[in-house]
């Protein structure tokens, strides 16, 4: 597979740059998974993903131009909101798996957790570990009381998944989407 | 992390999420015709995120010009890498009141300086729309000229300019 030249990682001092400004973003890790800042050699999985039918439920599918466009600007949260996309990878042998979000775009009333994983990464529960993870920076870190999923009501099974990671569905949709939300959850006594 | 670079009139300094209402109401305007504008509030926002994005992923993004001694906000450059740019671009945007003062000019003067120096770069180039005539007579200011053989981003036709080596520059 031929790399094209904008999707080649950065070399020599604009790497070393680029790892400077890449520790803003928070390591996590769950049992089995590292969330770890986004880089550019990324980019072919998150296009793998969102150039596709895949892609549908995260506004969906996209051309590649268009998926870095998306790509870049979560990253970016992290620059401007605090906030953002990692990359989420295997603790055990580093493999790539997918992606999670704290997002927020104009016309978000508040920030959304999104998440996107890998064909292969699918069906092993890491979405839902990776969520978890994310929610917990929001909530302890960001010190936010509630995030929200914004969720096609075709996607039946992002709706479960968001069920099943504690989320309630909220009575009115905004523009089209089911709205499902997570809550801090409350401090133990 | 990000530089701030300071000139006589301009403190070039990392895009803060304040800077975006100016940013957006340029590319929403007709006035960014010559830069695939206009386009929708989410597309402003991705112009406007992913470049700033560019300093985590590749070393290199944008930054936000202002006023060194009001602050206020007066537009953008940075080096830009889009999914289709062959080469690292650097680019300008000035907002209206901005304009025909040499923002740009000292802005893009001053981050090229930068790259240069702290990459070991020996050339940029910029892709200007063939009908921006502005921007055009500002690259050939800058001392770059235009470069027809240089590969063109992809599908997205349009005049390179090359920028000249460090040592050669006016």
């Amino acid at each position: 597979v031929t790399v094209p030249p904008w999707e080649t990682p950065p070399a020599g001092p604009a790497a070393a740059l680029a790892g400077r400004v890449a520790a803003v973003v928070p390591a996590l890790e769950t049992p089995r998974l590292r969330l770890r800042a986004p880089r550019v050699e990324d980019f072919g999985a998150w296009a793998a993903i969102t150039t596709t039918e895949r892609g549908a439920h995260m506004g969906g599918p996209v051309d590649r131009e268009e998926a870095w466009l998306d790509f870049a600007q979560y990253v970016a949260g992290w620059l401007l909101h605090g906030h953002g996309l990692w990359s989420v990878e295997a603790r055990d042998g580093g493999a790539l798996l997918g992606f999670v979000l704290v997002g927020l775009e104009p016309g978000d009333r508040e920030p959304e957790l999104g998440f996107l994983l890998l064909p292969a990464a699918e069906g092993r529960g890491y979405a839902a570990e990776a969520a978890q993870a994310a929610q917990g920076f929001a909530f302890e870190t960001l010190g936010r009381e509630t995030l929200v999923s914004y969720v096609d009501p075709a996607n039946r099974r992002s709706a479960r998944l968001a069920e099943r990671l504690g989320a309630r569905l909220d009575p009115e949709p905004v523009d089209g989407a089911q709205v499902w939300r997570y809550a801090r959850p409350e401090p133990r006594p | 992390v990000i530089p701030r670079l300071e000139t006589e009139r301009l403190v070039l300094r990392a895009p803060a999420v304040g800077d975006f209402d100016a940013f957006g109401a340029h590319f929403m305007s007709p006035r960014s015709i010559h830069e695939d504008g206009p386009l929708d509030l989410a597309g402003a926002w991705k112009e406007f995120a992913a470049a700033a994005a560019g300093w985590l992923l590749r070393g290199y993004g944008s930054l936000s010009i202002a006023d060194r001694t009001t602050g206020g906000y007066l537009g953008e450059v940075g080096i830009y890498r889009l999914a289709t740019y062959p080469e690292p671009e650097i680019g300008w945007m000035v907002v209206p009141e901005a304009e025909g003062r040499g923002i740009a000019f000292e802005a893009a003067q001053a981050l090229r300086g930068w790259a240069y120096a702290a990459f070991g770069w020996t050339t940029l180039v910029s892709y200007i729309g063939p009908r921006n005539l502005r921007s055009i007579r500002l690259a050939e200011r800058l001392g770059a000229w235009l470069d027809p053989g240089a590969p063109q981003p992809v599908d997205d036709p349009c005049l390179v300019y090359r920028h000249p080596r460090p040592e050669a520059r006016p």
